[in-house]
């Protein structure tokens, strides 16, 4: 039998149960279906989750006080060294040529409050650095003051957020609040930044970094921000950190220094992982839905026992009673992939318009393993009724016995 | 034309070994009009299965046109069964979801045929069984006897030298068989070899050479 007149005898067969059929073709469209809309979701988290971190800027270091003593685990984020990281340690670095802004950081939370409007806000303590490690951008008035950072004063930096909470939209600029027992004047308002690190800057105060560390009575700083001077110089820069650090800490290395892309390329990993394993999981309902095709297929198998003792009588061997039905599963299969695809496609257009900010994304890869899996799944569980139809006697499937 | 020496076909029923076909020899001629009779379980249709290539010996030699068949492969003897052999229900034995043209066009699409030439040659088939005007007609749209018609066509599209026909006349009323054995007699006069399985003694009466078999053999072979 030539091909085209397979396939066109085998959509003629199951066009024929068309309940049967739409029933299978549901089960497989909802399998690719759920395959794309969690695969998509996945992508998106880690599409997120990374692009958060590329917000903070680019060519970064991280410094935290502590050493990671074995390789692969997370860094010390609480921070148990014996030698704090000091304000002095973050000076030094300067003197590396690789390393273009040092931004040191302590961290803490306090009320603020302007009249009679107060709240419990995270108060960020740092250097003017900091607007350009993070790539801040100023709403209204200036970022801190380039100088000493070892030296305090009373000026704050407010997130978006606070300020429209705190001064509506009256300038804040000029303005004195409290943070905690001590006063500040207000000299900057930070634009958008969003949620960074689940840090949420625009729900933040930025003060200098002495001022915080006398406001918190912290000697030691939380972590160092650097940016290098481009990106090809991260490795050298990393080393300068080591070697400084050892030199000021009579010869020990108690810092940990993290590459930000190392630290993307950790979470990229372990998202994608996520979403593999997502995927595995909604492939499941693929293989259940392979199954209701070989259930289905074997029933047909039974009614039509009759018309393949005819196909046998009228000299179709063995092979073309099997390309038949295996034709049948595989177009059911396929069917119903190509149908999933195009609600999981619309299920992540839905997604997209209902959650703006979330990038859903569908990934080729699971476009592509979704249609193999359903073609495998087609061939596997098309294959059992198949054999069974082509293995048929011919005389006792003509007897109707 | 066909040589049958001490054909024998037993099946296992529990611990009993029945013999469907016992030591069976039987010589047919091409243009033969044979009809074979007998009481259920005597053999007849195993006899019929075992010439259409359905069914194969335990032991025995068939000999169709001086090939031996029975060494033949599964591919080979579907292959033969279309070239050679047109078979022929009681049942009919038609596709139900194709029309009487898509079930005449099922031997010939078997053969790798293009749809162009398979056209015509079921719109052949139709008229010479009277039908042309049923060829969009799905079975269950048509009589008994216009689907034993339809039947009949479909077996003889491949213009084969030999039909077996297994009780033609058993689900039809008596003017509607009466029409199928004419158009049966009417191929045979063409040439067709024709041997027919029936219960009816009438129909079996009308064949020139007449076969009575039971319990497996071949007790009166009348010509």
């Amino acid at each position: 039998m030539r091909s085209l007149d397979s396939l066109n005898y085998s959509q003629h067969a199951l066009r024929s149960y068309p309940t049967r059929t739409a029933l299978i073709l549901l089960a497989m469209a909802i399998g690719v279906a759920s395959v794309v809309i969690l695969t998509s979701l996945g992508e998106g988290a880690r599409h997120y989750v990374t692009n958060q971190f590329r917000t903070l800027g680019t060519h970064l270091l991280f410094i935290l006080p502590g050493r990671s003593e074995t390789t692969g685990g997370l860094p010390p984020l609480l921070g148990t060294s014996p030698r704090d990281l000091t304000i002095n340690d973050a000076m030094a670095l300067k003197q590396s040529p690789a390393i273009r802004y040092v931004a040191p950081v302590v961290l803490g939370a306090a009320p603020v409050s302007h009249g009679s409007r107060e709240r419990e806000v995270t108060v960020l303590g740092t250097s003017s650095d900091m607007q350009p490690v993070m790539e801040l951008k100023i709403l209204r008035g200036d970022f801190l003051p380039a100088g000493n950072p070892r030296i305090g004063s009373s000026v704050c930096v407010l997130g978006e957020k606070l300020y429209h909470e705190l001064f509506e939209h009256r300038n804040p600029v000029g303005e004195w609040l409290h943070i905690g027992e001590y006063r500040y004047r207000v000299i900057g308002v930070l634009g958008s930044k969003g949620q960074t690190i689940g840090m949420d800057m625009s729900d933040a105060i930025i003060i200098p970094v002495a001022s915080a560390q006398t406001m918190f009575n912290k000697p030691s700083l939380y972590r160092i921000m650097i940016k290098a001077s481009h990106q090809g110089a991260l490795d050298r820069a990393k080393k300068d950190v080591l070697r400084i650090i050892r030199l000021r800490h009579e010869g020990e290395d108690d810092v940990t220094v993290i590459r930000q892309d190392a630290l993307i390329g950790t979470f990229d990993d372990i998202l994608k992982t996520l979403t593999w394993v997502v995927a595995g999981i909604a492939a499941i309902s693929l293989i259940v839905a392979g199954i209701l095709i070989m259930n289905v297929m074997l029933v047909s198998v039974s009614q039509r026992r009759a018309e393949i003792g005819l196909l046998k009588a009228l000299g179709a061997p063995t092979r073309q009673v099997l390309t038949l039905f295996l034709i049948e599963a595989l177009m059911l299969s396929l069917a119903g992939g190509f149908i999933g695809l195009g609600i999981g496609f619309a299920g992540a257009g839905a997604l997209s318009h209902w959650l703006p900010d979330f990038p859903v994304q569908i990934p080729l890869w699971s476009v592509i393993a979704a249609l193999l899996v359903t073609l495998v799944t087609g061939l596997l569980f098309g294959m059992i009724p198949a054999r069974q139809a082509a293995k048929l006697d011919p005389v006792i499937a003509l007897s109707g016995k | 034309m066909i040589k049958l020496r001490d054909i024998c076909r037993n099946f296992q029923v529990g611990d009993e070994t029945v013999h469907a076909l016992d030591h069976v020899t039987l010589d047919i001629s091409q243009g033969d009009y044979i009809s074979v009779m007998g009481p259920s379980g005597s053999g007849k249709s195993t006899l019929l299965n075992m010439l259409g290539l359905l069914d194969m010996p335990n032991s025995g030699n068939y000999l169709f046109e001086s090939r031996e068949l029975t060494t033949l492969s599964e591919e080979k003897r579907a292959r033969f069964r279309r070239e050679k052999i047109g078979f022929i229900f009681q049942s009919f034995h038609l596709v139900p979801r194709l029309t009487a043209a898509g079930n005449l066009e099922l031997p010939l699409m078997l053969t790798g045929m293009l749809p162009a030439k398979r056209h015509g040659l079921v719109q052949q088939a139709l008229e010479s069984v009277g039908l042309e005007d049923r060829a969009q007609h799905l079975p269950k749209q048509l009589s008994g006897g216009q689907q034993q018609r339809v039947a009949i066509a479909r077996a003889t599209i491949m213009k084969p030298p030999l039909l077996l026909a297994d009780e033609p006349t058993g689900n039809l009323d008596t003017h509607s068989g009466e029409d199928v054995i004419k158009t049966l007699e009417e191929l045979n006069q063409s040439g067709i070899t024709l041997i027919v399985v029936t219960h009816d003694l009438d129909l079996g009466q009308r064949a020139r050479r007449q076969i009575r078999m039971v319990d497996g053999k071949v007790t009166d072979d009348i010509a």
